[in-house]
C-alpha cells in the first residue's frame, strides 16, 4: 500500500515536467503554420531592432527587446521555424550575429516543447543566465571586441538577467489574454 | 535613430553579381578581418570595402550612418580593448612599456602603445562588420536562391518582407499607447522600464500570432505545398562569367589571408614595429 | 457541371461551441456572380474557406455534408489540388501578399503547382495587363497603396487561372479610390472572363450591377438567395439585421411602410429606377430641411495655424498650410482619400505628431513641447485597431490602466472603471480576458480606456473602415451621445453616409491642403470639389441632385430628411 503511494507520488513529480505526446505534435512539423509563426516572429525580431527599441540599461548597453521575441518566438514555431527566427533576428546586427541566434533560438524551441509550466520557466532562467552568456562571449572574443572572457560574459549576464522577468511577464500575460497563445505554449 | 534596409538600385558590377557569390564576398570580408589585428591591415580591407561601395555608385554617407549609429558601442569596444587586450596586457608584463595608467592612484588599468594600436584595429574591425548590414537583403536572396530547404527560404525571405510592416505596427501601438497616458520605455527607473515592456510586447506578439495566421492562410491557398519537389523557380537561376571570376578571386584572396594569418603577420606587432622605428 | 455544391453542410471550429455553418445548401451554376451579405459572425468567411478547402483542412473542425468544387470532394483533395479550381483573396491587403516583388507574388502560386517557367511568365504578363499594374514588376508589394495591393493580390490568383474566384471582403479595408480600382477589375472578371465570381461584401451598393444572386447569411443559416432585385424587397429584414442595403432601397420600403406608394412596383434598388419612380413628382412645396442654425459658437479648442509637415524620410509635405478651427461641442468629420493628410493632422492634436512649421494649440497649450501623455488627458484618440491597445488580463485591468497612468489616487478610479463599463455595456465582462470577447467587445473595452480619463474632446480614428455597418454605427452612436453631453468630436472617414447622417461640419483633405471647410450640406453641393477628391456623394444627396428639376431641394442629405420631404409632397 506504501509502495504504491510512493511510487504513485514519484509518477506525480515527473509527469507534470514534461509535455505528453499529444501536447507536443511531432517535432519536423514545418507546415504552412509554422512557416508562418517562424516569419511574423522573426519580422517582429527584425523590426524591433530596426527601430532601435530597447530597455537602457546602463549608458551604452541596450538590453534588446528583439531577444525577448527571439525567447519566445520560438514556442510558436517549432524547431525548423527556430531556425528562421535566429537569421532574422540577427541580421540587422550583420552577419556575425547568426550562428549565436540561431543555436540559441533552437535551444529555446525545444525548451518549450518538451517541458509544462512552469518548468520551461525554470529551465529558460537557468539557460539564460548559464549557456546564453556563455555563448555570446565565447563569439564576442573570436571577434575581438571584448577580449576577456569574464568581461564578456558579465556584461551579456547583466542584460540576459533582465530578460528573465521579461520572458516570464509576457508569457504568463498571453497564456491568459489568449487562448490560442496558451494552447501553443502550454 | 533606425535602420532603413532598402534595395539600392543601380547598374554597377555589384548588382550584376549573383546573390550567392556577393553573400559569399562579405562573408569572407568578415572572416579575414577576424585574421588581422593589426591596423594597417585591417584599415587597407576598410578602404577597399570603400572604394568598392564608391565604385559601385552606392553613396558611403548613407550607409556610413549606421557606423555612426553604432559609434558609442565603438568607442566603448576600443576602451576595452585598450586595456583588457591582449597585446596590452602582454605589453604591461615589461613597466617600460607602459605609457600611464588609467587610475593612477592605485596602479590600475595600464596603457601600453601596443594595447593602443590593437585596440584601434578593433575599432576598424566593429566598423567594417557594421558597415556591411546592408548586404542583409542579398543575403536572404541567397538563401533562397541555393535552394536552401524551401520551406526555410520561403519563411525567412517572407519574414523579411514583413519588417517593415512589423515597424509600423510597432510604431502605432507606441503610439496609441502613449495615448493612453503610457510614458515610454526610456522613463522611470529599471522596474519601471521592464513592466513597461509587456505593454508594448503583448499586443506585438498578438498582431504577431494574427499575422501568422494570414500568411499560413495565404501561402497555403495559393498552393504552397502542393508538390514541393516538382515546384517551379520563374527566376534564374545560374551563374555568369562575372560571377565565376569574383568567386575565383574571393577563393585567391582567403588563401593568402589565412597563409599570413597562419605565419603570423598581420597582428598588431606590424604597425607596433613601424611606430617604434619611427620613433627611434 | 455547377462550379459549387453544399449538401447539407454543417461545420464548426475544433473547440467551438456553436456551429459556424449550419444546414447549408447551394448550388452555384459556372460563370455566375455572387453576392454574399450578412452581419458579423453571420459565417460568410467560413463559407468562402469551404470554397478552397481550408475548411477543414487547415481550419480543423467538424465538416458535416459535402462541398463540391468543380465536381470535385473537398474532403477528399488537398488544398494544393483545390487550390487550382479556386482562389481565394482575403480582407487584409498587406497581409496576403509574401514575396518581394511584385512579378514573385505574381508568380509565386503558379511556381506552387509546378507550371513551367514560360507559361508563368506569359500569364503574369496577361495577368498584371488584366489588373492594370504593368510596369509595377519591381515594385515592393508592401510599399503599395491598398488597392494597388488587393489588384497584385487578385492577379496572382488569375495567374494560377482557376474556375472559381472567391474575394471575401476585398474592399472593405479600401479608400474609394482603391475600392474604384478593385470594382473595375472585379466587373472585368465576371463580365469579359466569365469567372464564377464570390464576393463577401457589407456595400451592397456597388456589387448590385454585379451580382447575378445575392445569398444573405444570418448566424450560420442562408437566410436569403434570390436575384438582387427579390432579396432587396425584404428590405427592413436586412435592416433588422443590421445590414445596409442601397439608400434609395431603404427609402421605399420606409415610404411604403407609412402608405406612401408612388406607382407600384417592385421597390427600386439603383439610383436610376428611383429617379424613374420620382420624376413625375414636383414639390408644391420646399421647404429647406432644418439646417443647424447659427447656434452659439463655442469657444476655440484646437487651433491649428499655418502648419506644414513632412514625415522624417520623405521630401514631401504631408501637411501643406493648413489653418482650422476647432469649437467646443462641435462635431466634425475630417473626410479624404488615403494619403490625404487626415490621419497626419488629427495625430497633431494630441501630440503624437508635431508640426514641421506653424503651431498647433490645444486649450490654449502649444502641442509643441507638451508630452503626449500630458495632452491626451484632455484629448482622447480612439483607435482604429483596438487590438492595439489591450494587453491587460481582465477588463477591469485594461481600464484601470489609463487612470493609473494619469495619476488617479486608487480610491477614485474603482469607481470610474465601474460606471464607464456600465455606460459601454461591458460590465458582465469586467473581470475576463480581453482575449475572449469578439471585436465589437474589444473596440468597447478600448473605447472605454480612453473615456475613463474624461478627456474633453474625442478624436476616432476611422470607425467606419473594415467593420461591418451595425458595428460602425455602435461606435458613432457612442460619439453622438458624448457629444450631447458636451464634448467636442472629430472623427475620421471616408464613408459618406456617415458623414450625412452624423456630422454637421466636414472638413475635405487632399494632397495635404483642406479643399473645403463648412457646414456638410453645403458639402455635398462642391461637385468640383468632390470630383477632385475622388469622394461620392451618398445616394441621396445623388438623387435629390438629379430631382432638383422637379423642385427637390439639393441639400437634402439622409434617408429621413428625403422621406419627409416626399411625405409632405406627395399625398
Amino acid at each position: 500500500m506504501l509502495s504504491t503511494l510512493e511510487s504513485n507520488r514519484a509518477l506525480l513529480i515527473i509527469m507534470p515536467i514534461f509535455k505528453t505526446k499529444e501536447e507536443r505534435g511531432s517535432i519536423w512539423a514545418f507546415g504552412s503554420l509554422q512557416i508562418g509563426y517562424a516569419a511574423a516572429f522573426g519580422g517582429l525580431a527584425f523590426a524591433l531592432r530596426a527601430l532601435g527599441i530597447g530597455i537602457p540599461i546602463a549608458p551604452g548597453m541596450l538590453m534588446d527587446a528583439r531577444d525577448v521575441v527571439a525567447i519566445v518566438g520560438p514556442a510558436f514555431s517549432g524547431l525548423a521555424g527556430a531556425i528562421i527566427i535566429g537569421i532574422l533576428a540577427a541580421l540587422p546586427s550583420a552577419v556575425f550575429s547568426v550562428q549565436c541566434y540561431v543555436p540559441l533560438t533552437m535551444m529555446h524551441s525545444l525548451v518549450f516543447r518538451y517541458l509544462k509550466w512552469p518548468w520551461y520557466h525554470v529551465i529558460n532562467s537557468i539557460l539564460l543566465l548559464t549557456v546564453y552568456p556563455t555563448w555570446w562571449a565565447v563569439w564576442y572574443q573570436i571577434f575581438g571586441f571584448i577580449p576577456n572572457f569574464w568581461v564578456a560574459f558579465a556584461s551579456n549576464l547583466i542584460a540576459d538577467a533582465v530578460y528573465i522577468p521579461s520572458n516570464i511577464i509576457l508569457i504568463e500575460i498571453l497564456r491568459r489574454y489568449s487562448p490560442a497563445a496558451k494552447r501553443i505554449i502550454g | 535613430m533606425g535602420l532603413r534596409i532598402e534595395v539600392i538600385p543601380g547598374e554597377s558590377f555589384l548588382h550584376k553579381l549573383d546573390a550567392r557569390p556577393k553573400f559569399l564576398l562579405f562573408l569572407l570580408i568578415t572572416v579575414i578581418v577576424i585574421y588581422f589585428t593589426d591596423p594597417i591591415y585591417v584599415g587597407a580591407i576598410m578602404l577597399a570595402v570603400l572604394l568598392l561601395t564608391r565604385a559601385c555608385n552606392i553613396s558611403i554617407r548613407k550607409t556610413g550612418v549606421i557606423v555612426k549609429a553604432s559609434s558609442p558601442l565603438l568607442i566603448m569596444y576600443g576602451l576595452i580593448n585598450v586595456v583588457l587586450g591582449p597585446a596590452n596586457t602582454l605589453a604591461a608584463k615589461t613597466p617600460s612599456n607602459i605609457l600611464f595608467y588609467l587610475m593612477p592612484v592605485m596602479n590600475w588599468f595600464p596603457v601600453t602603445p601596443q594595447g593602443i594600436v590593437q585596440s584601434v584595429a578593433i575599432c576598424i574591425r566593429y566598423a567594417i562588420v557594421v558597415y556591411l548590414l546592408q548586404p542583409v537583403v542579398d543575403i536572404v536572396l541567397a538563401l533562397v536562391k541555393w535552394k536552401f530547404p524551401s520551406s526555410l527560404a520561403l519563411g525567412t525571405s517572407i519574414g523579411f518582407n514583413f519588417v517593415p510592416v512589423f515597424m509600423n505596427t510597432a510604431a502605432s501601438i507606441m503610439d496609441a499607447q502613449a495615448c493612453r497616458g503610457w510614458k515610454g520605455l526610456k522613463s522611470g527607473n529599471l522596474a519601471d522600464r521592464v513592466r513597461a515592456l509587456p505593454v508594448l510586447l503583448v499586443p506585438l506578439f498578438l498582431h504577431g500570432i494574427e499575422s501568422a495566421q494570414k500568411i499560413a492562410v495565404a501561402i497555403e491557398a495559393k498552393g504552397f505545398g502542393y508538390n514541393l519537389a516538382k515546384r517551379t523557380y520563374s527566376r534564374e537561376i545560374r551563374l555568369r562569367t562575372i560571377d565565376y571570376v569574383t568567386l575565383a578571386v574571393e577563393c585567391i584572396i582567403f588563401v593568402v589571408s589565412t597563409i599570413l594569418y597562419y605565419t603570423g603577420y598581420g597582428t598588431y606587432m606590424f604597425t607596433y614595429s613601424l611606430l617604434s622605428g619611427l620613433r627611434l | 457541371m455547377n462550379s459549387l455544391e453544399f449538401d447539407n453542410v454543417t461545420f464548426s471550429y475544433a473547440g467551438a461551441k456553436e456551429p459556424a455553418l449550419k444546414d447549408i445548401n447551394l448550388k452555384i451554376p459556372k460563370g455566375q456572380s455572387v453576392l454574399i451579405a450578412g452581419p458579423n459572425a453571420a459565417g460568410k468567411t467560413t463559407l468562402c474557406r469551404c470554397m478552397n478547402g481550408l475548411v477543414p483542412h487547415f481550419f480543423i473542425g467538424d465538416l458535416n455534408g459535402k462541398v463540391t468544387i468543380n465536381g470535385i470532394n473537398s474532403k477528399q483533395s488537398g488544398i494544393g489540388q483545390l487550390s487550382q479550381v479556386a482562389g481565394l483573396v482575403f480582407d487584409d491587403p498587406t497581409s496576403q501578399l509574401v514575396c518581394s516583388t511584385v512579378k514573385d507574388e505574381a508568380a509565386f502560386g503558379a511556381e506552387n503547382l509546378g507550371v513551367s517557367r514560360e507559361e508563368i511568365d506569359r500569364r503574369v504578363t496577361d495577368a498584371l495587363e488584366a489588373v492594370r499594374l504593368i510596369g509595377y514588376e519591381t515594385r515592393i508589394p508592401q510599399t503599395l497603396s491598398g488597392g494597388e495591393q488587393q489588384a497584385i493580390a487578385i492577379a496572382s490568383i488569375m495567374v494560377m487561372d482557376p474556375e472559381i474566384f472567391v474575394l471575401d471582403e476585398p474592399t472593405s479595408n479600401l479608400d474609394p479610390i482603391g475600392s474604384m480600382q478593385v470594382l473595375s477589375i472585379i466587373s472585368d472578371l465576371a463580365r469579359k472572363q466569365e469567372k464564377t465570381l464570390i464576393v463577401v461584401s457589407h456595400s451592397i451598393e456597388h456589387f448590385v450591377d454585379l451580382a447575378d444572386r445575392i445569398i444573405v447569411m444570418n448566424e450560420g443559416r442562408v437566410v436569403l438567395d434570390d436575384a438582387p432585385k427579390e432579396v432587396l424587397q425584404k428590405t427592413e429584414q436586412l435592416l433588422d439585421m443590421g445590414l445596409s442595403p442601397p439608400e434609395v432601397t431603404t427609402l421605399f420600403s420606409r415610404l411604403r411602410a407609412e402608405g406612401v406608394s408612388l406607382g407600384g412596383g417592385k421597390i427600386p434598388i439603383r439610383l436610376e429606377e428611383a429617379y424613374g419612380a420620382l420624376k413625375n413628382v414636383s414639390a408644391r412645396k420646399a421647404p429647406e430641411p432644418k439646417s443647424s442654425a447659427a447656434e452659439k459658437r463655442g469657444d476655440v479648442v484646437i487651433e491649428v495655424k499655418g502648419v506644414e509637415f513632412r514625415y522624417p524620410s520623405s521630401d514631401v509635405l504631408a501637411l501643406n498650410g493648413i489653418n482650422i478651427e476647432i469649437r467646443k461641442n462641435e462635431f466634425v468629420a475630417i473626410i479624404g482619400q488615403n494619403g490625404s493628410g487626415k490621419s497626419t493632422l488629427v495625430k497633431h492634436f494630441n501630440g503624437l505628431l508635431r508640426p514641421s512649421g506653424g503651431t498647433v494649440s490645444v486649450y490654449g497649450l502649444g502641442t509643441a513641447k507638451t508630452p503626449v501623455w500630458e495632452l491626451s488627458k484632455r484629448v482622447g484618440y480612439v483607435f482604429q485597431n483596438p487590438d492595439l491597445q489591450l494587453f491587460n488580463t481582465t477588463v477591469r485591468n485594461e481600464i484601470d490602466f489609463s487612470l493609473k497612468a494619469i495619476g488617479m489616487p486608487l480610491e477614485k478610479r474603482g469607481d470610474v472603471v465601474e460606471s464607464v463599463s456600465k455606460r459601454l455595456n461591458i460590465q458582465q465582462y469586467l473581470d475576463t480576458s480581453p482575449g475572449t470577447l469578439d471585436k465589437g467587445g474589444r473596440q468597447r473595452v478600448a473605447i472605454a480606456a480612453i473615456l475613463a480619463m474624461n478627456p474633453d474632446i474625442f478624436v476616432i480614428d476611422e470607425p467606419t473602415t473594415g467593420q461591418d455597418p451595425a458595428h460602425s454605427r455602435q461606435v458613432m452612436n457612442i460619439a453622438r451621445e458624448l457629444h450631447s453631453e458636451g464634448k467636442t468630436i472629430v472623427f475620421i472617414t471616408h464613408n459618406m453616409e456617415i458623414v450625412a447622417e452624423y456630422a454637421p461640419r466636414g472638413i475635405i483633405m487632399f494632397h495635404g491642403r483642406v479643399l473645403y471647410d463648412g457646414p456638410v450640406r453645403q458639402l455635398f453641393q462642391q461637385t468640383e470639389v468632390l470630383k477632385e477628391s475622388f469622394l461620392e456623394a451618398p445616394q441621396m444627396v445623388r438623387l435629390a441632385h438629379m430631382l432638383r428639376n422637379q423642385g427637390f431641394p439639393s441639400t437634402l442629405l439622409t434617408v429621413e430628411e428625403m422621406g419627409e420631404f416626399i411625405k409632405q409632397n406627395v399625398g
